[in-house]
C-alpha cells in the first residue's frame, strides 16, 4: 500500500468514526409514564398519545399567526421504497423512519443527523446488464440502496419497504421491518440492540407498521398474509429489553378453536388475510391494547369459499398487553366480501360518561364501541357508500341487493377497492369535540375472478376494476371531513381534486394540518375549516404529519413522498391523469414561525 | 367525454387515449398526457380506428410466438428490479397486488391484446412513478409476463409499433 493512499484511508476510517460516534447527547431514558402522559413538546407515539388522537397540546403557532409559517429545514429521505412516515420526537431530538428499515435521528431544530441505523446489506448486487441507468433519463427502478429486499417466492418485499411508524421506551428506538423482523437500537448511538426475526418473510410475512410499547412489552401486528399456507396472521409481544417473544394472538380463528366455524369447513391453510397492518391504541384504565384487522382474503365470499363471518377478520381485537389474551371482539362487517378493510386507528374518546373507541374503515362508517367491553354503541355512515346497510341501533350489517361479488359478475360499488378511508388517519380535537377524516372519494365497477385453492398461492383474488370518481364529489377525488363526534354532524368539508393523502394533525393552537396528492399542504380553521395558509411540497404530502417543540419553539413537520404500496395509488392516475407528481422525492419538511 | 379532452388540453400535453381497466369497448378510459397537442377530434377518431382494429377476429394470438427467449430474459431482470416488489418473484401478488399468471392473468386478460396490456402496464405501473420506463423495457416486461404464462417464444421481438401490439390476440386456450 502506497504511503499515501495508506494516509487517505487512515483519515477516511477516521473522519468515518468520528461521524459514527455521533451521538444524542443529554439522553434521559422514556419511562413509562412519559408514553403514558407525553410532555406537551414531545410526539412520543405514532399518534402521539395512547388514545390516538393526532392531537398536541401546543399553540404557539395559532389561528391568529399561522400565516407567517415558513420552511425551517427540510430532509431527503431515502427513495428506496415508499413513504409514509411518522416521526417521533423526544426532548428536542428527531428520530425519522425512512423506508426499508433505516433509521435517522435528527436534531429537531435544525435538521442535522445524529445517527442513522442502516440495517445490514443482505441484497444480491443488481446482475449484470439490469436497468442500466441513464439511457434517455428514464429512472429504470428503486435503486437498492437499503436492505431488506425481497427474498424468495412469496414475498418479504411486503408493502414497498413503508414503515409506517417506529416506538421508543427506555433508552432505545423498536422499529419494524419488510421482512418480518423486529429491531431495537440504542436511541443515543444507533446501533442494533437486538434484531428479533418474527415470521418466515419467505411466506410472505413482513411489517409495514411499527410496533407501540405498553408496560415494557414490543406490541406490533403482522401483515403480508395473503396466500394460502398452514399458518395465520397475528399480533406479538416482545421483552423491550431483549425482543424475546413473550406472546402470539392469531388473528384467524382456527379450526376447532371457538369461533373456528365462522370459516365454515376451509381447512388453516385456506383461512388467509386478517393481516394486522395498522397499529393499535392503549387505554391504561381498561388495561386493553386494541388492534384492528383487515379483510379475508381472497377478499370475495365465492372465491374464499367461505358465507361465514370469518372471525377475527375485519374486527377490532382488545387484548390484554402482559399476555395477549383477546378480551373481546366486536367485528364489524361479518363476511366481509369486497376489500373493504376496518383496520384502521381506534381512537378511544370518552363521550358522554362512555368510554368509547372510534373506528371508521374504508366504507367511509364511523363505528363507536364501549371500550370497556366491546359492545356495539352507534353507527354513523357517511352517505358515500353503496354496497350495504347499517342500522346504527345494532350495527348490523346486510348487504343491498346484487352487492356480494360472484364469479364473473360486475358489482358496481362505491367506494372503490382503494376505499374512501385508508392508513390516513383521524385526528380529534377536544377543544371542537371533531374528528378529522382524510378521504378519497371513488367508485368502481368491479368483476371478481377465481383463485385455485393451492398452497403457496391465494392472496386477494384477481379483480377486473374500472374506477370512477364518486358521483357526488363534484369531480373531486379528495376529502378532508370535519365531524362532530358527539352528534355525527358534519362540520365542514374541503374537497380538492386529488386524495386527501396525509394523516391528519390538530393542534390546541385551533389548527388541523393536512395534505393532498397534488403536493399541497393545508393548515386549516379546525372550527370553520377555513384554509389559514398552505403551501407546496415537493411531491404528493404522504405520511403523518406532527408538531412538536425543539428549544422552546414549536415546528410542524410534515412528510412527503411517494409510493404507497396500496390500490389507491392507481386512483390519481387513472381518474385524475392530468394531475402530475415528481417520480421521486420522499422527504420531510419541517416549519415554523419566523424568528 | 369532452370535458376529460378539454381537461387534458388545459395541461399544454397532448392525450393518448389509453383503455385502461379491462378492456372491452366501452371500458373506463383515462387519458396520459404526452408530448405534443393534438385535435380533440383527431384523436377520437384515431381511437376508434384501434378499437375497431383490435376487434376479435383479428389474425394474431400470443401463441405465434410473437416475443423472443432473450427478450423475455431482459423481462426478467427487469420485472425482478421493478415488479417483483409488488407482484413477487413468482409474479403470485400479494396483499397489494394481483397475480399476473395462472388463473388470475387468464382472469383479467384473455381476449384482450397485447398492446393493451402493454399500454396498461406502461400507463400505471410501476404504481409510484408510471411511465417511468422506456418503451422497450415495458415490451421486455410483457414478454417476460408472456413467457410466464407458457405463450411460446419466437423469432422476433415484440413490435415497436403499438398499432401492431394491438393486433396481437391473447387467449388463454392455444387456438
Amino acid at each position: 500500500m502506497r504511503p499515501r493512499f495508506a494516509a487517505s484511508m487512515a483519515l477516511v476510517v477516521l473522519l468515518g468514526n468520528l461521524w459514527l460516534v455521533a451521538q444524542v447527547k443529554d439522553s434521559r431514558p422514556v419511562t413509562e409514564a412519559m408514553l403514558r402522559n407525553p410532555a406537551a413538546g414531545d410526539w412520543l407515539n405514532w399518534r402521539r398519545t395512547d388514545n390516538a388522537w393526532g392531537y398536541s397540546p401546543l399553540d404557539q403557532i395559532s389561528r391568529q399567526n399561522v400565516q407567517q409559517l415558513q420552511l425551517a429545514w427540510s430532509w431527503a429521505m431515502d427513495d428506496t421504497g415508499a413513504q409514509e412516515a411518522t416521526p417521533l420526537v423526544y426532548n428536542g431530538v428527531m428520530y425519522l423512519p425512512n423506508p426499508r428499515g433505516v433509521i435517522q435521528a435528527l436534531d429537531a431544530a435544525t435538521g442535522d443527523l445524529l445517527w442513522e441505523f442502516r440495517p445490514e446489506a443482505a441484497a444480491p448486487p443488481t446482475p449484470p446488464g439490469s436497468a442500466q441507468r441513464g439511457g434517455g433519463g428514464e429512472q429504470s427502478a428503486i435503486p437498492r440502496l437499503a436492505q431488506r429486499p425481497a427474498t424468495a417466492g412469496g414475498g418479504g418485499d411486503e408493502g414497498r419497504g413503508i414503515q409506517r411508524n417506529i416506538a421508543i421506551f427506555g433508552d432505545k428506538i423498536f422499529g419494524t421491518t419488510n421482512d418480518a423482523h423486529i429491531v431495537a437500537v440504542d436511541a443515543r448511538t444507533g446501533k442494533l440492540v437486538w434484531d428479533t426475526t418474527v415470521a418466515d418473510a419467505r411466506l410472505g410475512y413482513g411489517y409495514t407498521s411499527g410496533p407501540i410499547v405498553v408496560r415494557g412489552k414490543v406490541i406490533a401486528g403482522i401483515t403480508g398474509c395473503s396466500r394460502y399456507k398452514e399458518d395465520v396472521c397475528f399480533i406479538t409481544g416482545h421483552d423491550a429489553a431483549t425482543g424475546k417473544e413473550l406472546w402470539r394472538t392469531s388473528t384467524v380463528a382456527r379450526p376447532g378453536e371457538p369461533g373456528g366455524d365462522s370459516w365454515g369447513d376451509l381447512p388453516l391453510a385456506f383461512r388467509a388475510g386478517s393481516d394486522a397492518w395498522i397499529s393499535g391504541s392503549y387505554d391504561p384504565e381498561t388495561n386493553l391494547v386494541y388492534w384492528g384487522t383487515a379483510q379475508a382474503k381472497p377478499w370475495a365470499r365465492v372465491v374464499r369459499g367461505t358465507d361465514g363471518a370469518a372471525l377475527y377478520t375485519n374486527s377490532t381485537l382488545a387484548l390484554d398487553p402482559d399476555t395477549g389474551k383477546m378480551k373481546w371482539y366486536y367485528q364489524h362487517l361479518p363476511g366481509e366480501t369486497q376489500d373493504m378493510d376496518e383496520v384502521f386507528e381506534n381512537i378511544l374518546i370518552d363521550i358522554g360518561g362512555r368510554k368509547s373507541l372510534f373506528k371508521m374503515g374504508k366504507l367511509g362508517i364511523l363505528w363507536q364501541l364501549d371500550r370497556a367491553t366491546g359492545t356495539f354503541i352507534r353507527a354513523t355512515d357517511l352517505g358515500y357508500q353503496t354496497i350495504l346497510e347499517v342500522n346504527p341501533q345494532t350495527g348490523k350489517v346486510f348487504y343491498r341487493s346484487g352487492k356480494i361479488p360472484q364469479l364473473g359478475t360486475e358489482v358496481d360499488m362505491c367506494p372503490s377497492t382503494a376505499g374512501f378511508k385508508s392508513w390516513r388517519a383521524m385526528a380529534f380535537s377536544p377543544q371542537t369535540n371533531a374528528l378529522y377524516i382524510p378521504l378519497n372519494l371513488n367508485c368502481e365497477k368491479a368483476t371478481f375472478g377465481p383463485v385455485e385453492k393451492i398452497v403457496g398461492r391465494g392472496g386477494t383474488g384477481p379483480v377486473r376494476r374500472r374506477d370512477y370518481k364518486h358521483p357526488d364529489s363534484g369531480g373531486n377525488l379528495g376529502e378532508f371531513l370535519a365531524m362532530d363526534v358527539r352528534t355525527g354532524k358534519i362540520l365542514w368539508r374541503h374537497r380538492t381534486p386529488s386524495p386527501s393523502n396525509t394523516a391528519a394533525l390538530a393542534t390546541a393552537g385551533g389548527l388541523v394540518f393536512g395534505g393532498d396528492w397534488d403536493r399541497h399542504m393545508y393548515a386549516y380553521d379546525a372550527t370553520t375549516g377555513k384554509i389559514l395558509w398552505q403551501t407546496r411540497l415537493p411531491t404528493s404530502a404522504q405520511g403523518f404529519p406532527i408538531t412538536y417543540l425543539a428549544k422552546g419553539k414549536q415546528y410542524v413537520a410534515m412528510p412527503a413522498g411517494i409510493g404507497g404500496g396500496s390500490w389507491s395509488a392507481l386512483i390519481p392516475p387513472e381518474l385524475a391523469p392530468e394531475i402530475r407528481r415528481p417520480n421521486s422525492g420522499n422527504a420531510l419538511l419541517v416549519f415554523a414561525l419566523p424568528q | 367525454m369532452r370535458m376529460l379532452n378539454a381537461r387534458c388540453g388545459a395541461t399544454l400535453q397532448c392525450c393518448e387515449r389509453v383503455r385502461l381497466a379491462r378492456l372491452k369497448p366501452y371500458a373506463t378510459s383515462a387519458f396520459v398526457c404526452g408530448a405534443i397537442a393534438l385535435v380533440a377530434s383527431g384523436l377520437v377518431l384515431g381511437t376508434l380506428a384501434r378499437a375497431q382494429e383490435a376487434k376479435p377476429g383479428t389474425a394474431r394470438t400470443a401463441w405465434d410466438g410473437v416475443y423472443t427467449e432473450e427478450q423475455a430474459g431482459r423481462g426478467r431482470v427487469l420485472y425482478m428490479d421493478v415488479c417483483a416488489s409488488c407482484h413477487a418473484k413468482d409474479l403470485r401478488g400479494d396483499s397489494t397486488a394481483p397475480s399476473l399468471v395462472e388463473e388470475s392473468f387468464s382472469f383479467q386478460w384473455d381476449d384482450a391484446t397485447i398492446g393493451e396490456l402493454f399500454v396498461r402496464i406502461r400507463t400505471l405501473m410501476p404504481s409510484d412513478r408510471p411511465n417511468s420506463l422506456s418503451p422497450q423495457r415495458y415490451r421486455d416486461i410483457v414478454a417476460f409476463i408472456l413467457q410466464a404464462n407458457k405463450f411460446p417464444p419466437g423469432g422476433q421481438e415484440l413490435d415497436a409499433d403499438a398499432d401492431a401490439l394491438q393486433r396481437i390476440r391473447i387467449t388463454t386456450k392455444r387456438p
